[in-house]
């Protein structure tokens, strides 16, 4: 470990490895690993084979299964066997860690499957365990959708905390002719920069320092939700800049992302010169977005950046999710009509998100909508389930309906003719 | 103006009834109430007319009630007004003392307040009241009189109370399209806390909160004068709202839900866990879960005192209200209302009565007709002024005329 003078004091610092998990995680951790971050050591779990010379401070576990011809890499009933082999030499690599970076793609095989029991195995030597993971596109499969769900909630079952970007968020920055390796690399960006900015919160000084203790304790939680954003700016007007691009950035949209949130954690780490006004400039945003939320700060120095200034924004929110997306609604009723519809009809269906979202994909990833009776089973008569598509509801519009005609009441921000409920975005079940 | 009759009418034109209060003023200045009109009101959100026609036929229905009721005919009332768009603010005017031997004649008293009258309001604004505070003589606060007092700077502060012109005299106009005339206009919260607060309570201090359908008016007394007044766009029309699309119901049962079952806190953990809403024949036709409702209530009453409390902090105000709040309006029969408005202002609640009138029990007891009350209560203050200034200009104008004869 490099005993870098700017890390917290020299023996106590934080000791962080990374371990990507899958296709996605791999390619993530050999851009972090590129960026040659001082005190990283990294870890791939791939069902690839190893790179023929051996790369510092990277180990590499190869996951497939042995009988492998052709088959999956990790069958349904595979998984933990897979993981078992390669027990010994993970808990090697995670001894005496103080955090685990668990990075991996949900919807996929690998990922989904070995990410939460590495937490597990992670967390049973003591480390803590973030998860950074990405939710696949709108578009892609209903079944990878419904993988990458069911391994989100593994894992946060099984992790101290999961930071999530769902790629449904980029929709909103991508243009319609975006080329899919492009949408994809972009995912990556957001997600490396998402890792950089924690891992930079967690090992610069300064003079208000964020420890891993309340790092975990925001995030964790088997219900909780949080959304990452990271954003850099350099220049004379870097501050000015930051909250520019803060706000374009597509998870935190405008600050939506902090709507509704339990806690909030914000962490500036710039140069020597960082000033109050600076801070202050980027914190009016979040004061502006909701002043009631309790918001951690943290400022940390680097003398490595010379003129620039960082922001990490962590948002947790509890409880239930968030209001599924429209693909996402409409996956779970589809799949509880297939056995009321017979179990002679095998439905098979693969919706599509909106309009905007299919243009995306145009990498040559076609979506179509297919039933498909079991042939002379049943009657050819029998319909298959209506296409349920259930959009959410405009509660915005209605619920001022009776106060249309007069002036609406606004106070700091807020429309108060506005359900409050609906305002403190209060779950009620 | 000359005529003898001393009777007063106040008319309230709220967002969920209309409602006219006739008073009798006897020989020596008492008020009683003879008469009272209520109607639901229509075409009235947040306090303000936007569908005159239809608040028109209920401003005339409930005339027509207090006239039968008090057997009289009304020809002017005293109008109360709210909406969102009123504002207050206090200015201080400043009149430096002439005269040789420094001592403050009532002359200086009159250029004082004229100064402190010269405000700027916005353009479209109009002023509505401008009530006295205390002087200051020389800078010693809390001079009540200062007249007599030897003194080289003589200060006044006024409280004052505008409102956008034209919403101001929607109200105005539509009663004078009915052949009745409009004596003054008058806040709705100025009113209330007149008819709720003793001279005890506002030397003390105390605020004033009217917990109305369309609005919350809330008006503050420090030292026995007006410090602070304002409204809140925010009623109990709100609360309904909420409902509507917390519990998807009609406007109709949300109405009664709030009214039969309705509480300022959530639920207890002993109630039971549904609350039915019965048809006309006692048969529940909807069953509703009990926690849902309460909270989603529960919520919108605690943010209309959080906003409130919000105003009076960064006004100053909290530490000086011994006496505490006093809570009128419909929003007054919230059950508990009075706790949640002592955990979120941290100041003693009451509801309020309205005093020193009488006649009508029924009326006095109940906290919708606060704010009416104290319309009759104004109407008979400024009139018992005016007959006293009647009485001195009569009584000079006998003395010079008496004069001129004895030549």
């Amino acid at each position: 470990m490099n005993p870098a003078s700017d890390l917290r004091f020299p023996g106590l610092e934080t000791r962080i490895k990374v371990i990507g998990i899958g296709g996605a995680g791999a390619r993530i951790v050999e851009r972090v690993w590129r960026r040659e971050l001082p005190g990283l050591a990294y870890a791939v779990i791939n069902t690839d084979a190893p790179p023929p010379s051996p790369v510092p401070n990277v180990c590499w576990l190869d996951v497939r299964r042995r009988p492998a011809r052709g088959a999956a890499p990790t069958g349904r009933a595979g998984g933990p066997t897979a993981l078992d082999e390669h027990a010994p030499t993970l808990r090697g690599f995670v001894e005496g860690t103080d955090v685990i970076f668990l990075v991996a793609g949900l919807g996929g095989m690998t990922g989904t499957e070995l990410a939460p029991p590495v937490a597990q195995l992670a967390r049973e030597t003591g480390a803590r365990v973030l998860a950074f993971v990405v939710t696949p596109f709108p578009c892609e499969s209903t079944r990878r959708q419904q993988l990458a769900r069911s391994g989100l909630a593994a894992l946060r079952a099984a992790a101290d905390g999961v930071l999530c970007l769902p790629n449904e968020a980029l929709g909103k920055i991508l243009a319609p002719d975006t080329r899919l390796t492009e949408a994809f690399r972009r995912s990556d960006d957001l997600l490396v920069e998402g890792l950089c900015g924690v891992w930079r919160l967690l090992t610069r000084s300064g003079p208000l320092e964020i420890h891993l203790a309340d790092l975990c304790a925001q995030l964790g939680g088997p219900d909780t939700e949080n959304a990452l954003a990271t954003a850099e700016a350099a220049g004379p007007d870097r501050a000015r800049d930051l909250v520019t691009q803060l706000n374009a950035h597509p998870v935190f949209d405008q600050g939506t992302m902090l709507d509704g949130a339990e806690s909030i954690l914000v962490s500036f780490v710039g140069s020597e010169d960082l000033t109050m006004a600076q801070i202050q400039q980027v914190m009016e945003l979040v004061h502006n977005r909701c002043g009631q939320t309790p918001v951690s700060l943290g400022a940390a120095l680097d003398p490595a950046l010379t003129e620039r200034l960082t922001v990490t924004v962590i948002s947790t929110r509890c409880g239930r999710t968030t209001p599924a997306s429209p693909t996402d609604r409409s996956t779970r009723p589809a799949a509880e009509t297939v056995p009321a519809a017979g179990p002679d009809v095998e439905v098979d269906h693969e919706l599509v998100g909106s309009p905007t979202r299919v243009a995306e994909s145009s990498g040559g990833t076609t979506v179509a909508v297919n039933a498909r009776p079991r042939a002379g089973a049943s009657p050819p008569a029998r319909k298959m389930a209506p296409r349920l598509r259930q959009v959410a509801l405009p509660l915005d519009i209605q619920a001022k309906s009776r106060f249309d005609k007069s002036e609406p009441t606004l106070h700091k921000g807020q429309n108060l003719d506005q359900p409050t409920y609906i305002r403190r975005r209060m779950v009620l079940n | 103006m000359f005529d003898a009759t001393n009777i007063i009418v106040g008319l309230e034109i709220g967002t969920s009834k209309v409602c006219a209060l006739v008073g009798e003023t006897n020989a020596e200045g008492a008020v009683n109430i003879i008469g009272l009109g209520q109607q639901p009101s229509h075409g009235v959100r947040k306090g303000e007319i936007i569908e005159p026609a239809r608040a028109e036929e209920a401003v005339r229905r409930a005339i027509v009630e207090a006239e039968h009721m008090a057997d009289v005919e009304i020809g002017s009332v005293y109008l109360g007004v709210t909406g969102g768009h009123i504002r207050s603010f206090n200015n201080r005017g400043m009149h430096p003392v002439c005269s040789a031997d420094r001592e403050i004649t009532s002359e200086d008293v009159e250029d004082v307040v004229k100064n402190a009258k010269a405000i700027n309001l916005p353009a479209d604004h109009s002023l509505l009241h401008t009530i006295r505070q205390d002087f200051l003589v020389d800078g010693q606060e809390r001079i009540p009189d200062p007249v007599g007092m030897l003194g080289a700077r003589l200060e006044v502060d006024m409280h004052v109370i505008h409102g956008n012109t034209n919403r101001l005299q929607n109200a105005a106009r539509l009663v004078k399209g009915m052949q009745l005339e409009v004596e003054e206009i008058v806040f709705n919260g100025l009113a209330a806390s007149l008819a709720v607060l003793t001279p005890e309570q506002k030397e003390l201090g105390a605020v004033v909160i009217d917990l109305g359908g369309g609005t919350t008016d809330y008006v503050v007394y420090v030292h026995g004068h007006i410090r602070h007044s304002g409204v809140l766009a925010v009623g109990g029309d709100h609360i309904t709202n909420d409902l509507v699309h917390g519990l998807r119901l009609s406007q109709a049962d949300a109405e009664e839900l709030k009214v039969k079952h309705g509480g300022a806190l959530p639920a207890a953990p002993g109630d039971s866990p549904t609350v039915a809403l019965c048809d006309g024949a006692g048969r529940p036709h909807k069953v509703l879960n009990r926690e849902h409702f309460r909270t989603i209530m529960a919520v919108r009453v605690e943010e209309i005192f959080q906003l409130i409390a919000q105003d009076l902090e960064d006004a100053g105000l909290l530490g000086d209200l011994a006496a505490g709040v006093f809570l009128c309006g419909g929003g007054a029969r919230i059950p508990e209302v009075a706790r949640l408005c002592e955990r979120v202002l941290s100041l003693p609640t009451f509801l309020a009565r309205a005093g020193s009138l009488g006649g009508l029990k029924s009326a006095l007891d109940q906290p919708e007709f606060a704010t009416a009350i104290g319309l009759v209560k104004y109407g008979a203050f400024k009139q018992r002024k005016q007959a006293r200034r009647m009485g001195s200009l009569a009584q000079s104008l006998r003395q010079t005329v008496g004069q001129f004869l004895r030549f």
